[in-house]
């Protein structure tokens, strides 16, 4: 009878326990690993602090990853549209007012090196559907910029938006992202990305703020402007004259080189994408 | 072999009898390498629960004006994936140091009393001020994940979108529009007090401290009718043509739910 008692007790112990308290430790081992493979990613991204200057662009990306955690990278990216935002404009036509030449500083390429740690591992699943892995990682970088200032805004009837080429510069770039293994493949990839610049300058297509006024001087009288500093394109603000655009764009660069301005731009973008592994 | 004597062998057939159920609620699934496989759950499950929450918000992207203020909400969970409830946000608003910048230089050099100019001007956009809202809101939770952050602490979360729906007062200061007529130098701008249907759309996630306690960070956008004057004479505030258009305030929120 005793025997009959405890066993009804296990027994019951057993079946009232429930099964979503359970812990246990398992060792699993994953299903493939990233260490020695090749990864390209391919992203659209957008700027998600649009004050003065909107950034919308393409970036692709080739990565070897050295270890389980660990990836060396080379990035390029486009931004097609790298344009002054619609407050900056408004601040201009309704206030006359614009923006320091450091804060409207756009960026139109970039070249990036870097490396990418992936501190941390995790699944998740869809729909209580299919359990995939993902990554949470950093990366962070060096690399080239070339960069730009809008000279005149979209509403200008005789020029429309038009801009001057400031140089190339360095850059840095910090991200956060994560990495969803759709398969052992296949990943898609979302990503935080931080690209710092200085945002100083001095010249617009190669002309600084006495060029720039001598270059609008000039053609206001349809004469030809001279004395340019070594390095300035003039013919890079447009037509000639004083009919032309030159002008126009020579006195929106002035306005924006006439009180220097620095400043470290920190234009962060929101990116998503995939990558193939292989 | 060794019989039980009579008197036991009732009480163990009896006792294997009741012990089979526990056995089979356990039953093992054997991998193709012969390991035991297990079956995962969901730790925190949300079905036909409550749940109130408190956040912390902040509009990103309205460079006029400063906004951050407080979310409370209440919703229950009829499945695992899906919330419903209302809630109630209200900020503190005001003029950003870029707006008042501006205000400062609309004199543009001129002297006080004819500060004003009667050349038509447009007013600014993008200067509303949503300060206080109900919203009836619901959350669809397709994601559910875990990561382990350090050894074996994992965190467990679910990832969001959610939608939607209600009324708000939405305050409108203009930038650069004076409310009192004549050149001199403006000392009260137009302004209005409205209220406005509101819609919300947003994306967020969920990070499970324990069973009852979550944090919670979202992105939302909140959009409403709106309106800008054009073409308005500085010296005669009652000028000018109303330009309606739907506004946009992205906002960043972060809190904490208690689920019950």
């Amino acid at each position: 009878m005793r025997l009959l008692a405890l066993t009804l007790l296990f027994s019951l112990a057993a079946a009232a326990e429930e099964p979503d308290v359970q812990r246990i430790h398992v060792l699993e081992q994953r299903p493939f690993t990233e260490s020695g493979r090749w990864e390209v990613s391919f992203f659209g991204l957008r700027q998600v602090n649009p004050k003065f200057t909107v950034h919308t662009g393409l970036s692709a990306e080739v990565a070897v990853h050295l270890r389980e955690n660990l990836a060396a990278q080379l990035g390029l990216t486009f931004f097609p549209i790298a344009v002054q935002s619609t407050l900056a404009e408004e601040l201009l036509t309704k206030a006359n007012e614009s923006p320091t030449s450091a804060e409207a500083f756009l960026l139109r390429y970039a070249a990036v090196a870097g490396l990418e740690l992936m501190p941390i591992y995790g699944k998740l699943d869809v729909l209580d559907g299919r359990i995939l892995r993902l990554g949470l990682y950093l990366n962070a970088g060096l690399g080239l910029a070339r960069t730009r200032l809008q000279l005149r805004p979209s509403t200008d009837a005789t020029t429309g938006r038009s801009f001057g080429d400031t140089g190339i510069r360095p850059l840095a770039q910090l991200g956060v992202g994560l990495r969803v293994f759709v398969s052992e493949r296949f990943t898609v990839r979302l990503e935080l990305r931080d690209f710092a610049y200085s945002g100083y300058t001095s010249t617009v297509n190669g002309c600084n703020r006495d060029d720039a006024r001598a270059i609008q001087t000039a053609n206001d009288s349809n004469q030809t402007p001279s004395g340019l500093s070594p390095g300035c394109d003039a013919l890079a603000f447009g037509s000639a004259g004083a009919n032309g655009t030159a002008r126009l764009n020579a006195a929106g660069a002035y306005e924006l080189l006439k009180n220097p301005s620095s400043e470290v731009i920190n234009n962060i973008a929101f990116q998503g994408g995939v990558s193939w592994l292989f | 072999m060794a019989t039980l004597p009579r008197r036991f062998r009732l009480e163990f057939i009896i006792a294997a009898a009741l012990c089979a159920p526990a056995a089979r609620a356990e039953q093992a699934i054997f991998g193709p390498d012969g390991a035991p496989t297990v079956v995962q759950r969901k730790l925190h499950t949300m079905s036909g629960r409550w749940e109130a929450g408190i956040a912390f918000d902040v509009a990103l992207n309205n460079a006029l004006v400063d906004q951050y203020g407080a979310i409370f909400d209440v919703s229950y969970h009829p499945n695992e994936s899906l919330d419903v409830g209302g809630e109630l946000l209200a900020n503190r608003t005001g003029l950003s140091q870029l707006a008042r910048n501006v205000r400062s230089d609309l004199c543009g050099g001129r002297p006080d009393a004819g500060c004003r100019t009667s050349t038509p001007k447009d007013e600014f956009a993008n200067d509303n001020q949503l300060r206080l809202a109900a919203l009836g809101v619901a959350r669809w939770a397709p994601i559910y994940g875990k990561f382990n952050v350090a050894g074996e602490l994992s965190v467990h979360f679910q990832a969001f979108l959610l939608a939607g729906a209600g009324a708000g007062a939405v305050h409108r200061e203009s930038v650069n529009l004076c409310a009192d007529p004549g050149a001199a130098t403006c000392q009260n701008f137009q302004s209005s007090d409205l209220l406005r249907p509101v819609g919300e759309l947003g994306v967020g996630f969920r990070f499970y401290l324990g069973r009852t306690i979550s944090l919670r960070s979202e992105v939302r956008s909140y959009f409403f009718p709106s309106s800008y004057k054009q073409g308005n004479d500085p010296t005669q505030p009652d000028s000018g043509t109303s330009k309606r258009y739907f506004a946009g305030i992205f906002a960043f929120a972060s809190g904490v739910s208690v689920v019950f």
